[in-house]
């Protein structure tokens, strides 16, 4: 009877103290951090690859650098071919920049079919092994959910882009995608020589990829793409994704697993012991060197999606605006001398209209509240619908 | 004359009479008085004879101012006279040899010593009986020894054999006089051979002595000691009981002391009391011996987060940790931050980190042994406490008093809705918890008959902010019997299953549903001989066989949405068998050799199906040339190795020895692990036909000195070499993987390193100052260059790290009230940063190739804490005590590690540590 009782009273003293103390114990910290890496290697980056969409295809050839450095030197005079097993070869074009591309009308990859890069460098040889061009199923349906995704400060507010495919031969099985984003956005500040509505553009660099070879069938529902949030214009007018989706190999898959798990999932507490990873070019006279990049061989599918922003009408996105600083200061009258103040502040002029007789000036504290070319390009992109 | 002087009168008097004990005796009581004095007063009796002769008459005047002369008969003897005047009124006389005569009230005075003191006694005797005269000598063979709870003489063995040449030997046990445990360490010393012993982890000892007397003391920190004088016939046993000393409430010492540092034959053991583990400051309150452990010099750790621990450069797993002499195969719980062991059931732990006897084999670097109390065999005891992560109850008590007692310890985690409430939406939608279970049974089947059984159980589950959730689960059995086949020969007998089995799963009802099981068995029978041959030979000898089976990977669809196609890897056999000889021999009183020589076997055996690869290619998925099948117990691959213990303890004098050793291990089962820490999917692989075992060896030499004020110092030198490391290839896959080999090679290491170490034992102070400098390199030279790591060069281990400084203060402020520090500070671990980044598709990759070329910043850490104890009435109910814990003082962002991320356009390094801040804790323990 007496141990049940000192029993309970332990439990009610303590439980709250826990939970006081428990709050006060810091999760990990993860802080920027620039360390000196004075280590560097100059190898050999391959970035190319042929796709089933006509050409040119390109191949760019650089050296790398540290990662203290910021440029990479560019291989200008290198010999370049792509060939196809059984079939032609063609010699690339360089720009005299590192890129080598094939002609217009030149080769055209074909399904089924296997091809091969080879590249010389000075009296280095290197070259891919055959890769073949898969076929590459449509995709199914290209959509987005509204979700709130956690975050470290605050929660927030999008929707996330999804992809549905299937491959009813169930061969495809390795998938990469990329996306184009384009939309339409808003300066605060109307001008009358500038647009207040231009059209930005971003291409996708993260790496996104799924298998299949884990089910009996090869289809991918429900696919995540990319999460558009509430601290971008995207969402504000219109916008434009363009999904491509390549079909791949194992062995490309593998090479972008592989790069993934030490570029991108980082910061946990199981991240993995960082290895040499190695790509498909090889250098004949030394297979032991390491080359960086891959000649990808893929078809590709594409599907594109617009989202305006009348479809949030029911259920509105409170954006954060890139614009919370903007200020603008109206002023009546020619020769006012508060045009003078504020141009001395560093204002810019923004816009003057008549009023009657009065001119009415509007002074704003950056080029980026009413000029929108500041941050995108007046003309629409290529193939861009209008509402 | 008041009472004082009167004391002091018959003390002079008892003074005088020992030391005239051998004088003739009678005569003044056969005086004859002539005159008749009866009915006189009695002084008038005493002035007669005193004028007489010479006799004097000692006594109170108080006793006889009324007492009148009894003379009936006329003239008589004094003695007569004496006896019928005094006999009445309660007075007795008594006379000396000098011939005076002592009148005392209520007794006489003696005033000879008892012979028994003087001469060889003839009957045994427990010292807290009056002898007897009718006592008959009674031979004591082994089964009948003596308890008894003083400081006495004691009478040992068959008299009849007490001219017999030669020695014989003296056995028996040490136990905790208020609970019955066994005591483990216990130092039995005999000052003028200068030889000794200490009790084994039966508390059992056995110490070879010439016939005659001795004088033995019995002793162990924070124990009363006990000393013995005893006369030695023949062989024969003596069980002692130490009490607690009240005065020292805590047993802040460690019992590897003095005895241990100089005397002991082995280098490379550490042993510490789960009482000074109690002590220091635990992180967010638990006490956990493997962070203990990380204090001692020569053991390392990765970081914080991680519970795996590196022993003189040596693999995480390369530690065989036995519970209860099971092995434990993932000996932590959440994440990796609390060890898995309650601290309340734990006895003691030893660490063997080379000089490991030949009793102990399966892994390279170390061993630590973690026994478990038994259950109180005179008193049921309840230990209950509550931390900020874990509330815990043991329990304890007798099922047949002095014969068979339990044990049964349980913690357990309530910090689920905790975890709700914390900001960080990782932690937030969060799920984790574990909780452990420790029992035993211990029976005293008769004197020679011991039966014990324990069982072990411990499981995990968490689930982070991600929807896949682990669990997983260690859980073990062992029963031993140990006879005594006489006191020289020992026998014990293991009977050991462990098991290991994680779940990973997810289940929110879309096609990529899944469960990945893995799991491992280990069932062991070990019989284990100790035969004591001679005062100069220990011998020692047994045998062990381990069955191994193993479910490596068991991916499959969960739930209706899955769409997941099941891969079952085969199940895997494997037979570790091992027998193993050893001899402590006492080559004289300063040089002991320990050669122990341990042979172990493996047999990797089907059913199974395995790949075949090209000779001269490399281990690749292309190169898989076919397939072999094999059926069921058929040996697929046998790997065998022999295994040298070997030690030599020099002592140069009672403060200073050396000492050598050189020892060979095998190990037959690996962790796979991609990460530096142990991760919740981290496996074991059993060798087989393309993975080889590890081996290795190392050499050490120390010298170990005592100084005065109870100080050791020990320096400790080792060199130590590893075959067959394993390592992973870039983009290695362990998981659902049935060509494991494909993604290993094999690499080997180098470590080498002096350990400096100073302990203060004993007073009010206590604790120990480290410094180990060490280097751990691992190098990974392929038959195929491109496989090479570091391009076949040397490269630092992962744990590598040269200075490594612990400090550990303990300091009795008061009876109640005791403070604790550590002092950590150790060289950054290594890192590897990429070397180049280069664009592709439309974004920027890093590229790594040099391993560990870095370092991050040192690591500095400092800890406090402050135990408060309740009153310190013995004879309460209940007593509690709290402890009050600051990790990380300073609250210093020690570096875990640094990584870039690379969001496409740019690269950004980060760094993240655990504990950034201090954290404070509180922890309540109450014991009945």
């Amino acid at each position: 009877m007496q141990l049940r009782k000192h029993i309970i009273l332990i439990w009610h003293r303590a439980g709250p103290a826990a939970i006081f103390m428990f709050s006060l114990i810091n999760h990990s910290c993860i802080e920027e951090y620039n360390p000196k890496v004075t280590e560097s290697e100059h190898l050999l980056i391959v970035d190319g690859g042929i796709t089933s969409s006509p050409g040119p295809y390109t191949v760019k050839l650089n050296l790398s650098s540290g990662i203290q450095e910021v440029v990479t030197v560019p291989v200008t005079d290198a010999v370049v071919v792509i060939e196809e097993k059984d079939g032609i070869s063609e010699t690339l074009t360089g720009d005299g920049q590192g890129g080598y591309s094939t002609a217009k009308s030149g080769i055209r990859a074909r399904e089924g079919r296997e091809y091969r890069l080879s590249i010389q460098v000075d009296d280095r040889y290197y070259e891919s092994g055959w890769e073949q061009l898969k076929p590459c199923p449509p995709v199914d349906s290209l959509y987005w959910c509204r979700e709130q995704h956690p975050g470290r400060s605050m929660d927030y507010d999008g929707i996330q882009v999804y992809i549905d495919t299937h491959d009813p031969a169930n061969s495809t099985r390795y998938y990469r995608w990329e996306f184009i984003e384009d939309w339409v956005f808003s300066v605060p500040i109307s001008s009358s020589w500038n647009p207040s509505v231009c059209y930005a553009h971003n291409s996708s660099s993260s790496i996104i990829i799924a298998s299949t070879e884990r089910f009996q069938i090869d289809r991918l529902v429900k696919q995540p793409i990319t999460y558009v949030d509430h601290t971008t214009t995207r969402l504000t007018l219109r916008y434009r994704i363009i999904l491509i989706q390549h079909a791949i190999s194992q062995e490309e898959f593998r090479y972008w697993e592989a790069i993934e798990k030490l570029n991108e999932n980082l910061g946990t507490l199981f991240d993995p012991i960082p290895a040499t990873i190695r790509g498909n070019m090889r250098n004949t006279g030394n297979p032991d060197e390491s080359v960086l990049g891959y000649f990808t061989c893929s078809s590709v599918r594409t599907d594109t999606m617009y989202v305006d922003a009348e479809e949030f009408v029911n259920d509105p996105i409170y954006f954060i605006s890139p614009y919370s600083y903007c200020n603008y200061a109206v002023i009546r009258g020619e020769n006012n001398p508060d045009i003078a103040r504020y141009l001395k502040f560093g204002w810019l002029l923004a816009d003057t209209i008549r009023d009657g007789d009065v001119l009415v000036t509007t002074m704003a504290n950056s080029s980026f509240c009413f000029d929108c070319t500041t941050a995108g390009s007046a003309e629409p992109p290529v193939n861009w619908k209008p509402r | 004359m008041n009472l004082y002087s009167h004391n002091r009168k018959i003390f002079l008097i008892i003074f005088l009479a020992i030391s005239s004990a051998f004088r003739a005796y009678n005569q003044p009581a056969g005086i004859f008085v002539e005159r008749s004095f009866d009915k006189a007063p009695f002084i008038d009796l005493v002035e007669f004879l005193e004028s007489t002769g010479n006799i004097r008459f000692f006594y109170d005047p108080t006793f006889v101012d009324t007492l009148r002369v009894i003379q009936p008969d006329g003239p008589a003897q004094m003695g007569v006279i004496l006896d019928s005047t005094l006999h009445n009124v309660n007075l007795y006389y008594a006379i000396t040899p000098q011939g005076h005569v002592i009148i005392t009230r209520n007794a006489p005075v003696l005033t000879r010593v008892p012979d028994a003191l003087f001469e060889t006694p003839v009957v045994n005797k427990t010292i807290g009986e009056r002898f007897s005269q009718e006592e008959v000598p009674v031979q004591v063979p082994f089964n009948g020894t003596q308890h008894y709870q003083a400081n006495g003489l004691v009478e040992l063995g068959n008299p009849a054999l007490r001219n017999e040449p030669g020695k014989v030997s003296l056995s028996g046990f040490i136990k905790e006089y208020e609970n019955g445990e066994p005591m483990v360490g216990a130092i039995v010393y005999i000052e003028e051979l200068s030889s000794g012993t200490a009790t084994d982890l039966n508390g059992y000892y056995i110490l070879s002595l010439p016939r005659g007397q001795h004088r033995i003391s019995y002793q162990n920190l924070g124990k009363e000691t006990v000393i013995v004088n005893i006369q030695l016939y023949s062989n024969a046993g003596l069980n002692i009981d130490l009490k607690d000393k009240l005065t020292e409430l805590k047993a802040v010492e460690i019992i590897a002391d003095k005895y241990q540092n100089v005397s002991g034959i082995q280098t490379g053991i550490e042993r510490l009391e789960i009482s000074r583990v109690k002590n220091l400051p635990a992180l967010m309150g638990e006490t956990d011996i493997v962070r203990a452990a990380l204090l001692l010099p020569g053991v390392q750790t990765v970081g914080e987060a991680s519970s795996g621990f590196h022993v003189r450069g040596g693999t995480s797993d390369q530690n065989l940790i036995l519970f209860n002499h099971a092995p434990v195969f993932n000996s932590s719980h959440l994440f990796g931050f609390f060890s898995a062991f309650n601290p309340d059931v734990i006895k003691n732990l030893e660490l063997f980190k080379s000089g490991m006897p030949a009793s102990y084999g399966g892994r390279v670097s170390s061993v630590l042994d973690i026994t478990t109390k038994q259950g109180n065999m005179k008193n049921m005891a309840v230990n209950a406490g509550i931390s900020p992560v874990t509330g815990r109850v043991t329990v304890e008590g007798p099922i047949l008093k002095d014969r068979i007692s339990y044990l049964a310890g349980i913690r357990a985690t309530y910090s689920d809705w905790i975890l709700g409430r914390i900001k960080d939406p990782g932690i937030r939608n969060s799920d984790a918890g574990f909780y452990d279970f420790t029992g035993k049974i211990s029976s005293k089947i008769s004197n020679s008959n011991f039966l014990d059984l324990s069982a072990y159980y411990s499981n995990d589950r968490f689930r982070l902010n991600s929807d896949t959730t682990y669990k997983y689960d260690n859980e073990s059995l062992s029963a031993s019997w140990k006879h005594y086949f006489s006191e020289k020969f020992i026998a014990e007998f293991w009977a050991l299953y462990s098991g290991y089995r994680y779940n990973v799963s997810s289940h929110k009802e879309v096609m990529s549903d899944f469960s990945l099981k893995y799991g491992i068995s280990h069932y062991e029978l070990k019989p284990e001989f100790s035969y004591f041959l001679n005062e100069r030979h220990i011998l020692r000898f047994g045998a062990g066989s381990i069955y191994y089976v193993m479910n490596p990977n068991d991916f499959r669809p969960l739930g209706d949405a899955s769409d997941i196609i099941p891969l079952v890897l085969e199940r895997e056999h494997a037979l570790e068998t091992a027998g193993y000889i050893s001899d402590e021999y006492d080559i004289s009183s300063r040089l002991k050799l320990y050669s122990g020589f341990r042979y172990s076997m493996y047999h990797y055996l089907g059913p199974k199906t395995v790949y075949l690869y090209g000779h001269d290619a490399p281990m690749e998925e292309s190169n898989i040339t076919g397939t072999n099948s094999y059926p069921a117990g058929k040996l697929i691959k046998f790997y065998h190795y022999p295994e040298i213990r070997l030690s030599l303890r020099y002592k140069i004098n009672p403060s200073n020895s050396i000492k050598l050793s050189y020892n060979s291990n095998a190990q037959y089962l690996h962790m796979l692990s991609n990460s530096a820490i142990i991760a919740p999917t981290d496996t074991w692989k059993l060798s087989d036909l393309h993975i080889l075992p590890q081996h290795g060896d190392q050499i050490s030499i120390g010298f170990y000195k005592d100084m005065p004020y109870n100080i050791e110092t020990s320096v400790e030198t080792y060199y130590k070499r590893i075959a067959n490391i394993l390592e992973y290839k870039g983009g290695a896959r362990l998981i659902n993987n049935d060509h494991i080999e494909t993604d290993v090679i094999n690499g080997k290491g180098k470590a080498y390193g002096a350990e400096f170490i100073m302990r203060k034992n004993t007073g009010r102070v206590t604790g120990w100052l480290s410094y180990t400098w060490s280097r751990s390199l691992v190098q990974v030279d392929s038959r195929f260059d491109f496989e090479d790591i570091n391009n076949g060069k040397y490269y630092p281990s992962d744990y590598d790290k040269p200075h490594d400084v612990s400090g550990v203060v303990n300091v009795v402020i008061s009876r109640r009230l005791n403070l604790s520090s550590n002092l950590v500070y150790s060289t950054g671990r290594p890192i590897s940063y990429p070397v180049a980044r280069f664009p592709f598709k439309n974004g920027i990759r890093l590229h790594y190739s040099e391993r560990n070329a870095y370092r991050v910043p040192d690591y500095f850490r400092w800890d406090l804490s402050v135990n408060v104890e309740g009153n310190l009435k013995s004879t309460k109910i209940a007593h509690s005590s709290w402890s009050f814990a600051l990790y990380n003082v300073t609250g210093r962002d020690n570096v875990y590690s640094i990584f870039f991320i690379s969001n496409g356009k740019e690269i950004q390094g980060y760094k993240m540590s655990i504990f950034a801040v201090p954290v404070f804790t509180a922890t309540y323990n109450i014991r009945f």
